[in-house]
């Protein structure tokens, strides 16, 4: 235990480990909190399917050569989001389908894209392994990188605490919010931007195909042992941070990969919050 | 007229991300940042042993080995002339001009991603290198080294040892 202590502490003299800390904890801190927005509106799965067209969106940034690729993915996936958070009225493809028909598609041809225009120089696998599972992402961030991270983590998490009550709102009941004369239509786009936002980010963090527990762990974790809408949002804020935390200390000192070990973290939590819940009756 | 300017403000943004290509100027810096005045990349004499290692890659973990290295490549100029000691498999590289060069790869935890350090030995040094994959450690000065324009990091080797040989 002792010398466990000690290579942390060692291991904590790295500022590429401090920074992907307090990155990993900000960006998981901002998808709990959309997560409570997703899983409560039962839209849990567009988490896994904007990740996927953020893959895709990358993929032809990389073949374009853009010097930082945030630049496409972040307008792309924030294009996609609102369009799949539109309500869905009387049209041909239905909502779940829409997710399911964009994330297949942006994966196969983000895969294909990364075949076919291989980045010079660069490993197609292990560059398509690291983007889909987040290996060692958020340990290799350049000093921009991290800097955008914080800026646009402290941003959700403020329009968040300013917007409070209006999402409460939408996220329970639209129509009434509606009836209440808050622009139901502008604060979806907004909503959805954010989430889109938070996706971009939690990519370097978790990968592409593990961005969905980051969103719906924490919520459902927080559902077992709080009744209220403020105990689960603050409870799962504090839960994902806590696992992420944990997540990557653990993978440094044992050599997993990052994103895998943030995700069983967060597995393994809900197994005691359920626990918890069943001993506390709720 | 707000929709209008916001659209064309996107517009420039996208244009000016994707047109203006990444520029990579030739490098204009000594041949080699441990000895100034060579006037080769290769010129290095040999440094004192035994050394006082700086950073230890062969006591990490693969994730933080792998994240260490990736940092040392990205952020060379912060590493310069520091010692390192790495281990892992040895790997012979034949350029297209015919020059043998000579690695240490680190993979990451899962295999799929690997990083190399060229090392280049220094001035007298004798190294008789293994076989492709054998598993090497290597101690040595962190260089930053100018080939005709073309900057690239190394490892400055007095020796290497393989692993399981005395």
């Amino acid at each position: 235990m002792h010398e466990m202590l000690d290579t942390l502490a060692y291991y904590f003299t790295f500022p590429f480990v401090r920074n992907a800390l307090i990155v990993g904890v900000l960006v998981s801190l901002c998808a709990a909190l959309l997560g409570v927005v997703l899983v409560l509106r039962r839209l849990s799965f567009i988490g896994d399917g904007l990740s996927h067209v953020a893959f895709g969106a990358m993929a032809v940034a990389t073949v374009m050569g853009l010097s930082n690729n945030m630049l496409l993915i972040l307008p792309v996936t924030i294009i996609c989001s609102i369009t799949l958070m539109q309500r869905q009225r009387d049209k041909q493809v239905q909502g779940d389908a829409k997710i399911a028909m964009l994330s297949v598609g942006s994966l196969a041809a983000g895969y294909i894209l990364f075949n076919r225009f291989p980045p010079k120089g660069g490993n197609v696998s292990g560059d398509v392994c690291t983007t889909l599972f987040g290996s060692t992402s958020i340990l290799t961030l350049s000093q921009n990188e991290v800097w955008l991270s914080l800026v646009l983590s402290i941003a959700v998490c403020l329009i968040y605490i300013v917007f409070y009550n209006i999402i409460f709102s939408l996220t329970f009941d639209e129509e009434f919010a509606a009836s209440q004369g808050i622009n139901t239509k502008a604060y979806n786009v907004f909503i959805a931007s954010i989430i889109a936002t938070v996706i971009s980010l939690a990519m370097n963090l978790v990968g592409s195909l593990l961005i969905s527990a980051l969103l719906v762990f924490p919520v459902v974790s927080a559902m077992r042992v709080c009744k209220s809408f403020r105990g689960v949002v603050i409870c799962s804020a504090v839960f994902s941070a806590v696992c992420a935390a944990g997540g990557i200390v653990i993978s440094i000192l044992l050599g997993t990969p990052v994103g895998a070990t943030i995700v069983a973290s967060d597995a393994i939590g809900f197994a005691l919050f359920s626990l918890i819940g069943k001993l506390k009756g709720i | 007229m707000k929709k209008t300017f916001a659209l064309v403000c996107a517009i420039v943004i996208a244009l000016y991300a994707t047109i203006v290509p990444a520029q990579e100027d030739k490098y204009e810096g000594p041949n080699s940042m441990l000895n100034l005045a060579a006037k080769d990349y290769l010129d290095v004499p040999p440094f004192e042993e035994p050394l006082i290692i700086q950073h230890d890659l062969s006591r990490l973990s693969s994730t933080m080995a792998y994240a260490q290295l990736y940092d040392m490549l990205c952020n060379a100029e912060n590493y310069v002339g520091s010692a390192v000691k790495l281990k892992g498999p040895y790997m012979p590289y034949q350029s297209e001009a015919g020059e043998l060069m000579h690695f240490v790869l680190v993979y990451d935890m899962q295999g799929c991603c690997e990083l190399a350090l060229e090392m280049l030995p220094t001035r007298g040094a004798n190294i008789e290198y293994p076989e492709m994959n054998t598993e090497i450690e290597a101690e040595g000065l962190f260089d930053i080294c100018n080939d005709d324009g073309v900057r690239f990091v190394a490892l400055r080797i007095n020796r290497i040892n393989i692993v399981g040989q005395d």
